[in-house]
């Protein structure tokens, strides 16, 4: 009974189990790494309003700098 | 908005011969050139057959670059960082709102210091 039972589980324990602890925790680190797609639509979203804000700013910039080209100095 | 901006794509567009050099150079960042000539060497070096190999799998399971995925050249770039470090990435998108809210800041002093009128209501606004 023993001899029968021992090489089954050994070989389950070998060819099932390890291969399913790396697979495992391979794509858990992987999951880790990479952004979902919430988050990547999130970080376009921010770099967009970013860009539009820093174009106003930059308007607003030039309106003050053309009614008075030293404003940044007695501010 | 359904698209990855973070998945390789074979890009068409540049191809010369199936769009994987080049799609690789576009995911990277890296000269378009320079990723053919690395490819040629290493197939020459002696990786003969398993270059070709691994270029026609990836043809095959990769998909083309959907059309107008970026709306500018400035996004592509953007997105390559992204793909490169996605920390480093968020932290320059911080920066910049920091930036633009210390030059917003400036032009606030200007005016609150400029005239006590202005400054009196934007205290009573408060």
């Amino acid at each position: 009974m023993e001899d029968v039972l021992v090489p089954v589980m050994v070989v389950g324990m070998l060819f099932i189990g390890l291969p399913w602890l790396v697979f495992h925790y391979i794509t858990k680190w992987k999951q880790a790494k990479t952004l979902t797609v919430d988050d990547e639509n999130l970080l376009d979203d921010m770099h967009d309003t970013a860009r539009r804000l820093e174009e106003r700013v930059i308007t607003i910039e030039r309106i003050l700098t053309a009614e008075n080209p030293n404003w940044k100095m007695n501010g | 908005m359904t698209a990855r901006r973070t998945s390789f794509y074979l890009d068409k567009q540049n191809a010369k011969w199936l769009g994987v050099c080049s799609g690789i150079a576009d995911y990277t960042g890296l000269e378009r050139t320079w990723v053919r000539v690395g490819a040629v060497l290493l197939t020459i070096m002696g990786g003969f057959p398993w270059t070709l190999i691994a270029y026609l799998v990836t043809a095959w399971v990769a998909n083309p670059k959907p059309f107008g995925l970026y709306e500018s050249a400035e996004d592509a770039k953007f997105w390559q960082g992204v793909r490169q470090s996605p920390t480093r990435s968020t932290r320059d998108v911080r920066a910049k709102f920091r930036d633009i809210d210390r030059r917003l800041a400036d032009v606030e002093t200007h005016y609150t210091s400029r005239n006590s009128s202005l400054a009196n209501e934007i205290d009573n606004l408060r």
